[in-house]
C-alpha cells in the first residue's frame, strides 16, 4: 500500500469538508424573503443546508477513515519490518 | 366636493422583497459555484493515491466519486435555482415599477378631477363628465394592476416549483416533511454522515434520559417517551445504539430498566421498543467492548431490601416482551442468559415468592420476567445460552420449584432447546439431580422444593433429552449395578421420579435399551455385570423406586392436607366450646362431622402402595440372567426406600370423650388403668 499517498488523500478529503461547510454557512436561511416564496425558499435552503452539512460530514469521515487506514498500515509495517517508516 | 370622487383603486406593490431575493440569488450562486468546484476537486484527489489498489481502495474511491457527483449535482441545482429566483426578482421589480407608474397616473387623474369639480377649472371647457372619466381610468388601472399581480403570482408559483425540483438532488420535494425525506435519501449515499447523524441521535436520547433522572411523574414519562419515539426508527442501527448505550453507561441502563419496570410504560411503549432495539443492535467493532460492558453488567442485585432490583428485573421482562412483539429484535441470547442468571439469583436470595408477585399482580403491570427470559432462550438461536443457563443444579432447582403462568410450557421448551446443544450432558444430569434434591431417604418431601405440576410439564422434554444421550443414565446405572453407585444417588433418584411420569416413562425405557445396546463392554472390573444384564436390572430398580416414590409423595401430600383440615376442625371445636349456650353442642357435633368427613387428620390411602417388583422376579424380567437380582439390589440400595405415611386410625376414644358428658374423665381413668395393666404385665 502506498501509505503516504493514501494519507495525503485522506488529508485532502478532510480539508474539502471545510468547503462543504462553507456552502452550508453561505446558504443560511430565508431571512428577508417574504411573500409567496418565503416557505418554498425556506424548505429549499433547509434541504440544501442538510445536504451541504452531510457532504461535509461525509468528507470528514471519509478523510479520517482513509488516514486511519494509512496509519494502521504504517504501524503494521513498522511492527513487521523494524525501521520501516513508509510503505512501498 | 371631493366626497363625490370614487375611492382610488389599490395599487400597492405585490408581495415580495426584491432586495432580499437579490441577496438570496447571490448566496445561491456562490454556494453553487463552491459545490461545483468541490464536485470537480474531490474526485481529482483520487489521483494522489493512484497506486492504491484493492477492495478497500475501490470502496473508498466509490464513496469519493459519489460525494463528488452529489456535490456537482447539488451545485448545478443551486445555480439553477439562483437563476430562477433572479428571474422572479426582475419580474417583481418590473411589476413594482409598472404599478408605481399607475399610481402616479392615478394621483394626477384624481387631482385633475378635483379641480374640475371644485370650479377651479371651467367645467364647460372640458366637455365630458370628470367623474365618469375618472371611473373609466380607474377601471383600466384596476385591470392592469390585476394582470401585473397575476403575472407575479404565477411566476412565484413557477419559481417555487423550480426550487422544489432543485431539491430533488437531496431527496427533497419542496413540501413539509422534507427533512425526513432528505435524511432517508442521503443515508445510502453518504454512509459516513449517516453514521454520525445516528450517533448524535443516540446521544440526544441518552441525554434526555439522563436529564429525566429517576422522576416517574406523567410529565417525565411523556418527555422520555417522546425522546424514544424520535429515536425509534434508528434505534436498531449500530451507531445509534453504541452512542446511546455508552452515554447511558451501566447505571443509566439500569435506571432505564427500572423505569420500565414501574409499569407506567408498557411493552408497547416507544421506550420499551427502543430499549429492546438498542440492546439488540449490532454495534461497530470499535465500540464493541464498551457496549458489551453496559449490556452485560449486573443490573439486578440480591439485596432484598432494595425494591429497585425488583423493578429492574421487571423492566427486563418488559424489554423482552417488546422484542417479542417486534419480531424478535432485542437483547442477544448472551445478554438474556445473564439477565436470567441475575433474576434467578435474586429470587433464590429472596427465599420465597417470585419477583413478579412482590408488587402484586395486576394486568397493567409487567409480567413474569423469568418467563420472558426462558421464552427468548427457547428460540433457535438461544440453544447455547439455554444450555449455559441450565448447567447447574441450583438453577434447575429454582426453576422446578416455581409455578409458571403457562404451566411450565416455556420451561419445557427451553429444556428441549438446551438439550440440542452438543455437550448438553451437564444440563440433563443437573435436571435429574434437581428433581430429587431434598427428598428424604424415605421419600419425605419436607425439604423437597419441586413443584410437581412444573415437573410434570418438563418431564417429556427432559426424558427426550435423556433419549438423545442415554449414556447420562446408562453409565450411572452401570456403576450402581456394580455396587459403586453412591455418588449417583441423586441422578438415579431423579431418573426414578421421571420414570414414573406417564409422559416420560416409555421414552426413558427405550433410551435405556438403546443405551445398553450402544454401550461398550466394561473391562478390568471383576465385579462388573455385563451391561446388557446389569443396566436393565438396575433400571427396573429405578422404576420400582419411581413408582414407590410417586405413591409416597401422593400420600405425604394427602397427609399434609389432612393435617390442615384437622387444624381447622380443632380450632372450630376450641372456639365452639367457649360459646355461651352452644358450648356443649358444638364440640360433639364437630367431632362427629370430622370423623364422617375425614376432617380428623385421617385420609383414604391410595390403593396399591406403589407397585414394587420383588427382587427374585428381576432375573425373569430381564431374560433370566442369573446376576440380574444382584444388580437390582445394588441399585435399589443406592436409591433407598420411599415409605408412604399411613393414615392414623380413627380416634374412637377421643370421639367418645367429646360425645359423652364427663367422657374426658372416663378416658383418663381408662388410660390410667390401661397403663397400670401394662406395667404389671411387664413386671
Amino acid at each position: 500500500m502506498p501509505a503516504e499517498q493514501v494519507r495525503t488523500l485522506g488529508r485532502s478529503l478532510s480539508g474539502r469538508a471545510g468547503t462543504a461547510e462553507e456552502v452550508r454557512a453561505r446558504l443560511g436561511d430565508e431571512a428577508g424573503v417574504d411573500g409567496p416564496l418565503r416557505t418554498p425558499v425556506a424548505l429549499f435552503l433547509a434541504c440544501h443546508g442538510t445536504l451541504a452539512a452531510a457532504l461535509a460530514a461525509e468528507l470528514d469521515r471519509l478523510g479520517t477513515t482513509v488516514t486511519d487506514v494509512a496509519g494502521s498500515w504504517l504501524q503494521l509495517d513498522a511492527a513487521l519490518v523494524p525501521g520501516a517508516e513508509h510503505g512501498p | 366636493m371631493t366626497a363625490l370622487l370614487p375611492d382610488p383603486v389599490p395599487l400597492d406593490p405585490p408581495p415580495g422583497n426584491p432586495g432580499a431575493l437579490a441577496d438570496l440569488v447571490a448566496r445561491l450562486v456562490a454556494a453553487g459555484d463552491l459545490l461545483g468546484a468541490l464536485g470537480a476537486d474531490v474526485p481529482g484527489d483520487l489521483a494522489a493515491a493512484s497506486s492504491w489498489t484493492g477492495e478497500d481502495a475501490d470502496a473508498a474511491a466509490g464513496r469519493v466519486r459519489r460525494v463528488g457527483a452529489l456535490a456537482r449535482d447539488a451545485g448545478e441545482a443551486l445555480v439553477r435555482a439562483g437563476a430562477r429566483v433572479s428571474r422572479h426578482q426582475r419580474l417583481l421589480e418590473d411589476a413594482r415599477d409598472d404599478l408605481s407608474v399607475l399610481r402616479r397616473a392615478q394621483e394626477d387623474d384624481f387631482g385633475a378631477a378635483a379641480l374640475r369639480i371644485g370650479g377651479v377649472v371651467d367645467p364647460a371647457a372640458g366637455g365630458a363628465d370628470p367623474i365618469a372619466e375618472l371611473e373609466r381610468a380607474e377601471a383600466a388601472r384596476r385591470a392592469a394592476a390585476t394582470t401585473i399581480r397575476a403575472e407575479v403570482a404565477d411566476d412565484a408559483a413557477a419559481t417555487a416549483a423550480v426550487l422544489a425540483a432543485c431539491s430533488a438532488v437531496a431527496g427533497g420535494s419542496g413540501a413539509a416533511g422534507d427533512r425526513a425525506r432528505v435524511e432517508d435519501h442521503l443515508q445510502g449515499l453518504l454512509p459516513g454522515w449517516h453514521e454520525l447523524l445516528l450517533w448524535q441521535r443516540g446521544r440526544e436520547f441518552a441525554a434526555e434520559l439522563r436529564s429525566a433522572g429517576n422522576g416517574s411523574d406523567l410529565e417525565t414519562d411523556a418527555a422520555v417517551e417522546q425522546a424514544a419515539r424520535e429515536l425509534l426508527p434508528w434505534a436498531g442501527s449500530g451507531a445509534a445504539a453504541a452512542a446511546a448505550l455508552t452515554a447511558l453507561g451501566a447505571d443509566g441502563l439500569r435506571e432505564l430498566l427500572r423505569r420500565l419496570g414501574e409499569g407506567s410504560l408498557s411493552a408497547g411503549s416507544a421506550l420499551a421498543r427502543v430499549t429492546s432495539a438498542l440492546l439488540g443492535a449490532p454495534v461497530p467493532a470499535g465500540q464493541l467492548a464498551e457496549v458489551a460492558a453496559v449490556r452485560g453488567a449486573r443490573h439486578v442485585g440480591t439485596d432484598h431490601r432494595d425494591p429497585d432490583d425488583d423493578l429492574v428485573a421487571l423492566g427486563m421482562g418488559v424489554v423482552l416482551a417488546a422484542g417479542r412483539r417486534d419480531g424478535r429484535t432485542g437483547p442477544s441470547p448472551s445478554t438474556v442468559r445473564e439477565w436470567g442468571r441475575q433474576i434467578i439469583a435474586r429470587e433464590r436470595a429472596l427465599g420465597s415468592g417470585w419477583i413478579v408477585d412482590r408488587r402484586g399482580r395486576v394486568p397493567e403491570r409487567p409480567g413474569d420476567p423469568l418467563e420472558e427470559v426462558l421464552d427468548r432462550l427457547a428460540e433457535a438461536d438461544g440453544r447455547e445460552q439455554a444450555a449455559q443457563l441450565l448447567d447447574g443444579q441450583p438453577t434447575w432447582s429454582h426453576l422446578l420449584s416455581r409455578t409458571w403462568d403457562d404451566g411450565g410450557a416455556v420451561l419445557a421448551a427451553v429444556v428441549a432447546r438446551a438439550a440440542e446443544q452438543p455437550g448438553g450432558d451437564v444440563v440433563v444430569r443437573s435436571g435429574l439431580r434437581a428433581l430429587a434434591a431434598g427428598l428424604g431417604e424415605d421419600g419425605d418431601p419436607a425439604r423437597w422444593t419441586v413443584d410437581r405440576a412444573t415437573a410434570t410439564a418438563v418431564a417429556p422434554a427432559l426424558a427426550a433429552a435423556v433419549a438423545v444421550r442415554p449414556e447420562v443414565v446408562v453409565e450411572p446405572l452401570s456403576r450402581a449395578a456394580a455396587g459403586h453407585g453412591e455418588q449417583e444417588q441423586l441422578v438415579l433418584r431423579g431418573l426414578g421420579y421421571l420414570s414414573a411420569d406417564p409422559g416420560a416413562g416409555d421414552v426413558l425405557a427405550r433410551a435405556v435399551d438403546e443405551g445398553v445396546s450402544g454401550s461398550p463392554p466394561r473391562s478390568g472390573d471383576p465385579d462388573a455385570e455385563p451391561a446388557a444384564v446389569a443396566v436393565p436390572a438396575g433400571y427396573l430398580a429405578v422404576r420400582d423406586y419411581g413408582q414407590r416414590l410417586a405413591h409416597a409423595l401422593d400420600e405425604f401430600a394427602a397427609q399434609e392436607r389432612a393435617d390442615q383440615r384437622k387444624r381447622v376442625t380443632d380450632a372450630i371445636k376450641e372456639v365452639g366450646g367457649h360459646l355461651p349456650r352452644v358450648a356443649n353442642v358444638v364440640p360433639p357435633a364437630v367431632a362427629v362431622l370430622a370423623v364422617l368427613a375425614d376432617l380428623d387428620g385421617t385420609w383414604d390411602a391410595a390403593p396399591g402402595g406403589g407397585a414394587s417388583l420383588p427382587g427374585e422376579g428381576v432375573a425373569e424380567a430381564v431374560g433370566g440372567a442369573p446376576d440380574a437380582a444382584t444388580a437390582f439390589r445394588h441399585v435399589a440400595g443406592v436409591l433407598g426406600e420411599p415409605t408412604a405415611p399411613e393414615p392414623p386410625p380413627i380416634d374412637w376414644v377421643g370421639l367418645v370423650s367429646d360425645l359423652v358428658p364427663g367422657g374426658g374423665r372416663a378416658v383418663e381413668v381408662s388410660t390410667r388403668v390401661s397403663e397400670l395393666v401394662t406395667e404389671t404385665i411387664e413386671d
